[in-house]
């Protein structure tokens, strides 16, 4: 019957159309891309959905608010920062300016509940170290510098105060929010890309980000490259207003007669911190996220997730020296490994750990 | 052509019964890979629909998942849900394919596109539901390549036993609707 | 029996070998996962460089300038200023999701692969 053969030809036409649909299932670029210089680090910033937005105008924008944000909060060329520093040694009474408030503020909270771990009250502790120089270098300091230095160390609650008037109750106070300004600075580049009209970001300032939004009916896929090497060490999902932030030892840093000396100083000795290679920490303020990350750093293998229990962080990963990594019982069900990884849950209680296979 | 309801039932009936024999025996028989069979019931299915129409055949199907898994004791288990899916997926395949049988495709035409329908079903509700793992996919060609050949393998087997002539008879042609 | 097949049976299988085929060919790509090299700088669109043959390139930044070297299926940073050697240091980037930075000439290399790529990377 010639009335079913061109039926058969057309069923077959459609089969084989759907299979190359289905193959080069490569998805086009649905999101925009655009990378950038800003805050002292290389910034990328994803924008959904694609092709709508004005990138110039965007890039224009975030970048120069970020680099006001980074003058700012420079911990040691002149800026906000810089002047509330000269102040604050001065000992006398004044008033904060604006932009460094909210941060004295919230690590005066963080470092009440760290037991001081968390204390950007110690930039004299990182210039020391060499690491108030865009390249930092050495010498480390010497014994009996560091004995100085930790004799009576300065910390946040040696700031006065009372509204936005300050006063420093300590000569050797100096501030350096390394720990936490990025936090700050991509909660407002996300507030300020919804100024301009983007509901569904990822702001990621050198590595750190924050979710905003969502790219369509899926959750952003974000790889967690491997802090021992360059693959990628698992993949995480998130949804909106999640942030991601890493501590880590391979960051800013130098090597002084085959040790590796890096920036995340640990107010306890007065060194930088050791056990720990890198410390990630989930959750939905980018402030604590950094501030966490940085603490669980000092805090090391052993503490760390005390600490990540007081700072109210359920969702958090440390990778040590050989190649294993600890997790949050919060954190098991967001991440997915890459790699043959051996894993080990750590709940808060101390002492008390789990083995996972 | 025969539409005694009663003879239909009674054909039907027999035709699960064997379904569900085979089923059971496959079970028994041991597999290279754990979950791949040859889908030996699935040579009745064909059967069954090509000479007492789809109908029939999802009856059969049903009857024959449902009654195999009562007898190996696996009733309501995933192995039941995944029986039950790639059943039904590859019933969903044949509905469509059916009436050009046997114009333009033979025992074997229906054969492969319903068992890898089959397998496809299966995948998707374990990848979906029982293990979502995200490696899983990997399985999936090897997966569909068993059942490529069990298609072939069934659709050979289907064919052999439509030429029989006492099974001839009951062949329908949707074109001259009639069978004969 | 072969007289009993028909034209449709050559169609059906053929499509179902093809699918078959595709998936394999998806699923265990081996390295050749890996199709090309991403190199985001900033202020710059995104370049691409296939993964396919042997390839050196030179990339300008404020720092100076970036030696990339691109062999089938694999990249490195083969020289970039900084005094940390920190891009040279991640070594062969191979599988997709493999990068280096250099944070001096603000840029990053990054393997992409035919899989889905990530929506950002997290370091």
């Amino acid at each position: 019957m010639t009335r079913s053969h061109p039926h058969i030809w057309l069923r077959a036409v459609a089969a084989l159309l759907l299979l190359v649909a289905l193959t080069s299932c490569d998805r086009k670029p649905e999101t925009d891309r655009l990378t950038f210089q800003a805050f002292g680090t290389l910034v990328d910033i994803t924008v959904y959905p694609g092709g709508v937005h004005d990138l110039t105008r965007i890039e224009s924008e975030l970048s120069e608010d970020l680099e006001i944000m980074h003058a700012s909060w420079h911990a040691w060329e002149q800026g906000s920062l810089g002047r509330t520093n000269q102040l604050l040694a001065l000992g006398g009474e004044f008033s904060a300016p604006p932009s460094v408030l909210p941060l004295i503020e919230y690590a005066q909270e963080l470092e009440g509940r760290t037991d001081g771990l968390f204390n950007p009250a110690l930039g004299r502790l990182i210039a020391a170290w060499g690491f108030h120089q865009d390249e930092a270098t050495g010498p480390p300091p010497d014994a009996e510098r560091l004995e100085a230095l930790l004799a009576d160390p300065p910390r946040m609650s040696d700031i006065e105060r009372r509204g936005v008037r300050l006063r420093g109750r300590h000569p050797d106070l100096q501030l350096d929010f390394g720990g936490m300004g990025k936090g700050f600075a991509v909660a407002r580049s996300l507030d300020l890309l919804a100024d301009l009209g983007v509901e569904h970001a990822i702001v990621n300032a050198g590595g750190d980000l924050m979710t905003r939004g969502r790219p369509g009916d899926r959750a952003w896929r974000i790889g967690v490259r491997d802090p021992l090497g360059q693959g990628v060490l698992a993949s995480i999902e998130l949804g909106s207003d999640e942030a991601l932030f890493t501590s880590g030892d391979y960051e800013r840093g130098y090597e002084w007669e085959g040790e590796r000396i890096h920036h995340v100083i640990d107010p306890r000795s007065g060194r930088p911190s050791r056990g720990l290679v890198a410390a990630t920490v989930l959750h939905d303020d980018p402030r604590l996220a950094d501030a966490a990350a940085t603490t669980l750093m000092i805090a090391g293998p052993d503490d760390w997730p005390l600490y990540a229990q007081r700072l109210g962080v359920e969702k958090a990963l440390v990778v040590l020296p050989d190649g294993s990594v600890e997790l949050t019982p919060g954190m098991v069900p967001r991440v997915e490994f890459r790699r043959e990884v051996i894993r080990r849950i750590r709940a808060a209680e101390p002492g008390v750990g789990a083995i996972a296979p | 052509m025969n539409t005694d309801p009663v003879l239909a039932d009674r054909r039907i009936a027999a035709l699960a019964a064997l379904a569900i024999g085979l089923q059971v025996i496959e079970a028994a028989i041991p597999s290279p890979v754990p979950g791949i069979k040859p889908g030996l019931a699935n040579v009745i299915t064909l059967v069954t629909l090509v000479t007492l129409g789809w109908r029939a055949a999802l009856a059969v199907t049903l009857l024959r998942v449902v009654g195999a898994s009562l007898l190996l004791g696996t009733l309501l288990s995933p192995g039941f849900w995944l029986s039950l899916t790639g059943a039904l997926a590859a019933l969903a395949v044949l509905a469509p394919l059916l009436p050009l049988h046997p114009r333009h495709l033979s025992a074997l035409g229906l054969a492969v596109p319903a068992a890898i329908a089959h397998t496809l079903g299966q995948f998707l509700l374990a990848w979906a539901v029982i293990i979502p793992h995200p490696q899983l996919p990997l399985l999936l060609p090897p997966l569909l390549l068993a059942g490529l050949i069990t298609g072939v393998v069934t659709g050979i087997l289907t064919a052999s036993v439509l030429a029989d002539p006492r099974i001839q008879r009951h062949v329908r042609d949707p074109s001259t609707n009639q069978s004969g | 029996m072969i007289r009993s097949l028909r034209w449709g049976d050559a169609v059906v299988v053929a499509l179902a070998t093809a699918l078959v085929t595709t998936s394999f060919a998806l699923g265990y790509a081996p390295g050749g996962d890996s199709t090309h090299l991403v190199v985001t700088q900033a202020g710059m669109e995104p370049r691409h460089y296939p993964l396919n043959e042997n390839r050196a390139i030179r990339v300008e930044g404020p720092a100076g300038v970036t030696e990339i070297e691109i062999q089938p299926g694999r990249a490195r940073c083969l020289r970039s200023p900084g005094n940390q050697g920190i891009c040279e240091a991640a070594g062969w980037l191979e599988r997709p999701g493999d990068m280096a930075v250099s944070l001096p000439n603000r840029l990053m290399l990054q393997v992409h692969g035919a899989g889905s790529d990530f929506d950002s990377m997290h370091y």
